[in-house]
């Protein structure tokens, strides 16, 4: 009975997603006539229509499912993992060793491929991996893991990495000072389908993998001697899930900048509305932060005439007041 | 004279870095036996316990889970057999005491099942057993200690274990819960559906429900056998540094122990 309800939550998630997809890419500031774009008689360089479909918006929506969906996915498994609902890539210091990575590749100027990624994108996957296993590595004494100390120790880092991205953006020349701050303010303004295609397996892998372990993830949530009594090998599972939850943020953020709260809000819109269950809710929350980035994107493309907001703006400024309700709402639960 | 032990450690040490818990430690546990392990606070009994579970491996010795080596098996495998109930289980999430104990299965389901309609009798049938089963749809982490500890134990029966291992059961449950607790341990044990393993600083606890003790202190084995034998004052005020007089229970004629003052340097 239980599953019949999860199923059928995924499914309405879907079609929504689909839905709202679609929809959005008839929104814009240039209006889109589909019969002429789709219309294979007129040159492909002459066709606005088709150029405005499927070089702008089209790569934008997909980039915006990816991203969406792959925050929330690592924001749900990171509190799952910690037992504990204000971990996100954000408090954990991720974010902040993603946007140090790909600060410091701008400003290098190195510029190589590796697995059909740039430099940015790949400084940003190493620099969040690279931080989540130094915070799991400050925060850990005597075997155990004390979240509270896990969580300050990845604010403070978020902290230390704003100001060295400072430092380096002074020191930046104006052409790579303007590419960082742009960067910074978190956006899905892409041309083509090349960063959704780079994005597509890295999402696609871990995100398949990490609803795969959900039924471990539910059973870590009663605590790690009784998820070992019940057979789950804890070390592996959440080494495996961090490092896969890591790399996810990484080449999202990599790809977008660092667009934050998404992590936090939906997973917990969705434990709100579906119950803790992990084998529904990361699935769902994938949906829904698809959903939520293509509406807030498709917002930030539309709201100022002639003009654009970078998306991480307005989700920052969605999920600021939403993290401070969070923080009132559940105040007797964390326990400093 | 007794059968070859279902659950034994022999030989076995433990330590946490410099600090040693206990060293060449032998114990064995009979099929169908309530067996309690007696010992004063920070002894290392959680210790003890989770080495006998196979989830802490000794630094030396061996566990042997139905005459095999507890490490030779796959942890699943061990979890079909062996149930641990913590002293706490703290949970931040809204599951539902349903969900809590259905999770119980999950060794049985394996890591990529369903659970089936099966799953859920057994979940039904434990919940039952412990009296929760009108807690079945409240959220587990808003019940009191006591219906909190009764959903673990419930938890636990639904893993359908063979061996059943508790870490201070009785320590925040109030008389009755106490007395239904024991009682529902003590009659699984005596039907040989299971071999429960209890321990605890509650000596009377143990004189009064389990059919098997150690007294277990300063990482030794002081001694072992029927819980009357064990629990002489002698050994009582070596192991908890207390000296006791014992009474005798009117009714079953079970030691009680009581204690009068505790000596000076002694204990652990």
């Amino acid at each position: 009975m239980k599953g019949k309800k999860g199923i059928r939550w995924v499914v309405g998630l879907s079609v929504l997603l689909v839905t709202v997809g679609v929809t959005c890419l008839f929104i814009g500031q240039e209006s889109l006539d589909l019969g002429r774009a789709l219309d294979s008689s007129i040159a492909p360089s002459e066709n606005s229509d088709a150029s405005i479909l499927f070089r702008l918006r089209l790569p934008r929506i997909l980039l915006a499912v990816l991203v969406g969906g792959g925050l929330s996915v690592a924001g749900c498994s990171f509190q799952a993992l910690l037992r504990n609902s204000l971990a996100t890539p954000f408090t954990l210091g991720v974010s902040g060793g993603a946007s140090l990575g790909a600060v410091l590749a701008i400003y290098l100027g190195l510029e190589f491929t590796l697995l059909g990624l740039s430099t940015v994108p790949i400084f940003g996957i190493f620099g969040s991996i690279f931080s989540v296993l130094l915070i799991y590595m400050l925060a850990r004494t005597g075997g155990r893991l004390p979240t509270v100390t896990l969580l300050l120790a990845g604010v403070t880092y978020n902290f230390f990495c704003s100001a060295v991205i400072l430092f380096i953006h002074y020191l930046a020349d104006p052409g790579q000072a303007h590419r960082m701050i742009y960067w910074l303010m978190g956006s899905l303004d892409v041309v083509g389908m090349s960063s959704v295609v780079n994005l597509l397996p890295i999402v696609l892998v871990t995100t398949v993998v990490l609803c795969l372990l959900a039924r471990s993830f539910n059973v870590l949530t009663l605590g790690d001697d009784t998820a070992l009594g019940l057979g789950v090998n804890v070390d592996r599972t959440r080494k495996i899930s961090f490092v896969l939850a890591s790399a996810l943020t990484g080449s999202v953020i990599a790809a977008s900048g660092p667009i934050v709260f998404i992590g936090l809000i939906v997973p917990h819109a969705m434990r709100l509305l579906l119950g803790p269950d992990h084998r529904t809710l990361l699935p769902a929350s994938f949906l829904m932060g698809g959903v939520f980035l293509i509406l807030c994107d498709t917002l930030a493309r539309t709201m100022i005439p002639q003009g654009e907001l970078p998306v991480g703006v307005l989700t920052g400024m969605c999920g600021g007041p939403f993290f401070i309700w969070l923080l009132r709402s559940r105040k007797r639960e964390i326990v400093l | 004279m007794s059968p070859a032990p279902i659950l034994e450690l022999r030989e076995a040490s433990f330590s946490y870095g410099t600090e040693v818990i206990f060293e060449n430690l032998f114990l064995s546990v009979q099929l169908g036996e309530f067996h309690g392990i007696i010992g004063p606070n920070g002894a290392g009994k959680t210790t003890l316990l989770k080495v006998l579970a196979g989830i802490l491996e000794p630094d030396q010795g061996t566990v042997s889970l139905f005459g095999r080596p507890i490490r030779d098996e796959p942890r699943m495998e061990v979890a079909r057999k062996v149930a641990i109930v913590p002293q706490e289980t703290g949970l931040n999430f809204g599951f539902s005491v349903f969900e809590v104990v259905l999770m119980g299965r999950f060794p049985h389901v394996g890591l990529l099942g369903l659970e089936t309609d099966k799953d859920e009798a057994f979940a039904r049938e434990a919940l039952v057993r412990t009296g929760t089963e009108h807690l079945a749809d409240r959220l587990f982490n808003e019940l009191s200690g006591g219906e909190r500890q009764l959903v673990v134990v419930a938890r636990a029966l639904a893993q359908n274990p063979r061996i059943l291992l508790l870490d201070e059961p009785t320590a925040s449950l109030d008389l009755r819960h106490q007395v239904d607790i024991s009682r529902l341990l003590r009659g699984l044990c005596s039907e040989g559906l299971l071999t429960a393993v209890v321990v605890t600083h509650d000596v009377n606890f143990v004189t009064q429900h389990c059919t098997g003790a150690t007294l277990f202190a300063r990482g030794k084995v002081l001694s072992a056998g029927a819980p009357k034998d064990v629990v002489t004052p002698a050994l009582l005020k070596d192991a908890f540094g207390v000296e006791v007089d014992l009474l005798v229970d009117p009714k079953t004629g079970a030691p009680v122990v009581v204690s009068r003052r505790a000596v000076k340097g002694g204990g652990s």
